[in-house]
């Protein structure tokens, strides 16, 4: 009896609370690769052809999150499972600045990851003074483009962690962080242009709350394009 | 909103785990690959491109009747409740009625959906044969060179396996590269793109949900197929260039 109410319980919340977990889109023309010369038989492509990429630091901010790890360590785990995640299930070569480059681009990511959190459309390039930063860095490492990865995240009370143990039945103690306004950008090098974009205001269910940062990186960059295959260019 | 969270917890968290695609369970064996050794460098070959002629739709077959199951609890328990609520009157049955109206229909439709995906994904794969794609991949007069002496050289392509795999859901295709002369194997090597079995030399699969693989008449699943057969081909011409390749 509990169960089938329960069951009623969920398909009527479900029903009501469905849409509006995470926004996606990509760019309908074709960004032009710097790095290699496409082959006149490779298959269309748009963000694949970015195939070698800046990965820039990722910058978190949290609220509310006494217990959790400090916002730099969950952003280093979210930058090392992003560079796990793009290079060994989605083919991208991955490149890194110097730590003392890297200092200097930190607000400049962090301006341009509230820039990209906000209503961009196809073709729309950020503010110029915070992009020439970035790109001339990136230019220097002879990559396609640079990725942005911004999010502010906040912790479940004990509330929240009540419901969710009585809504999925499994308590929630060591999963605390939900994921707020995560969101991950792909910019060509060439003038600056937003080519994909992925943002997430509630975790997905499959990462359980959202507690590893691991998962994270899968959820953001799993409806990314695959890279144009290396075996397709040497 | 993180109430929702919960919500879609509650719901996905009971789909059958074998449609889950989280891709960071176990380690990834990069196997190594050989070249065609320079002993023998003939002046002439034929192609032959062979194999599975269809794809292994396993996986489909599995989350459809888990599905279905699944359908066939929620239509159950929901019948049960009504007669229930029938037979026993009590303060809760017009709640069971009215859940019933509710779960029933969702029920259903949830597995109108599902059934769409999994025909969808199904046809896709076996209307598509890898073999094929690859042979097409090849210059026709290397694949139709019938008329080579009984002794010549033979380069053989057999796609071994493909189609969907679980745990994570990805696209997988398994071939052997094998090249023959009069005496017999003078060259074998295998190409794996599977999750966590891959050659050295080949991309990552294309790994994501099935829905998203059946999405837009299985568009991912075909995109996927034409890229294999793509990069088949080119690991084929990589590992054989001694050959004589025509320009």
């Amino acid at each position: 009896m509990a169960g089938l109410r329960l069951l009623i319980a969920v398909s009527l919340l479900f029903v009501m609370l469905l849409p509006g977990c995470s926004t996606r889109w990509q760019t309908a023309s074709e960004p032009e690769p710097v790095t290699y010369i496409q082959p006149d038989d490779a298959l269309s492509r748009t963000t694949g052809k970015l195939r070698r990429l800046l990965l820039l630091p990722a910058v978190l901010t949290s609220e509310d999150c006494p217990d959790s790890p400090s916002d730099q360590l969950m952003a280093e785990k979210l930058y090392q499972g992003t560079f796990r995640y793009l290079r060994d299930w989605k083919g991208y070569d991955l490149v890194f600045t110097d730590e003392k480059e890297l200092s200097k681009l930190i607000e400049a990511v962090d301006y341009l990851g509230n820039w990209q959190e906000g209503e961009v459309g196809d073709g729309v390039q950020p503010p110029n003074s915070h992009m020439v930063l970035i790109q001339e860095s990136a230019k220097q490492l002879n990559v396609d483009g640079y990725i942005v990865i911004h999010g502010r995240l906040r912790c479940l009370n004990a509330m929240d962690i009540a419901l969710y143990f009585m809504i999925v039945g499994i308590p929630n103690w060591t999963k605390k962080m939900a994921g707020e306004n995560l969101s991950a950008g792909i910019y060509e090098i060439n003038n600056g242009t937003l080519v994909w974009k992925q943002q997430i205001s509630a975790m997905h269910p499959g990462v359980n709350g959202g507690g590893n940062p691991d998962d994270w990186a899968e959820y953001l960059f799993n409806g990314l394009e695959q890279a144009i295959p290396k075996v397709l260019l040497d | 909103m993180k109430l929702s969270l919960y919500i879609f917890s509650a719901i996905f968290l009971s789909q059958p785990v074998s449609a889950q695609t989280s891709s960071q369970t176990e380690p990834i064996s990069f196997v190594p690959f050989n070249t065609l050794p320079e002993q023998i460098i003939p002046d002439s070959f034929r192609l032959t491109v062979q194999g599975v002629e269809q794809a292994d739709t396993e996986l489909i077959d599995r989350l459809r009747s888990e599905s279905r199951a699944f359908r066939r609890s929620g239509i159950g328990v929901s019948t049960l409740g009504l007669v229930e609520a029938v037979a026993i009157p009590s303060l809760y049955s017009s709640a069971l009625v009215a859940g019933a109206v509710i779960v029933v229909p969702l029920t259903v439709a949830i597995g109108v959906m599902d059934e769409r995906i999994h025909d969808t994904a199904e046809n896709t794969l076996k209307e598509n044969s890898l073999v094929e794609m690859v042979r097409q991949r090849f210059p026709s007069h290397l694949t139709n060179n019938l008329e080579a002496d009984h002794g010549s050289t033979e380069l053989r392509v057999t796609v071994i396996a493909y189609g969907l795999s679980s745990n994570p859901v990805c696209l997988i295709a398994d071939a052997v590269i094998q090249v023959f002369d009069q005496t017999g194997v003078i060259y074998e090597d295998f190409i794996y793109i599977e999750p966590f079995l891959r050659s050295a030399d080949a991309p990552p699969p294309y790994c994501y949900s099935l829905d998203a693989f059946a999405k837009n008449d299985g568009e991912l699943l075909m995109r996927g197929l034409m890229d294999y057969s793509q990069i088949i081909q080119a690991i084929v011409k990589k590992r054989t260039a001694l050959l004589p390749w025509p320009d």
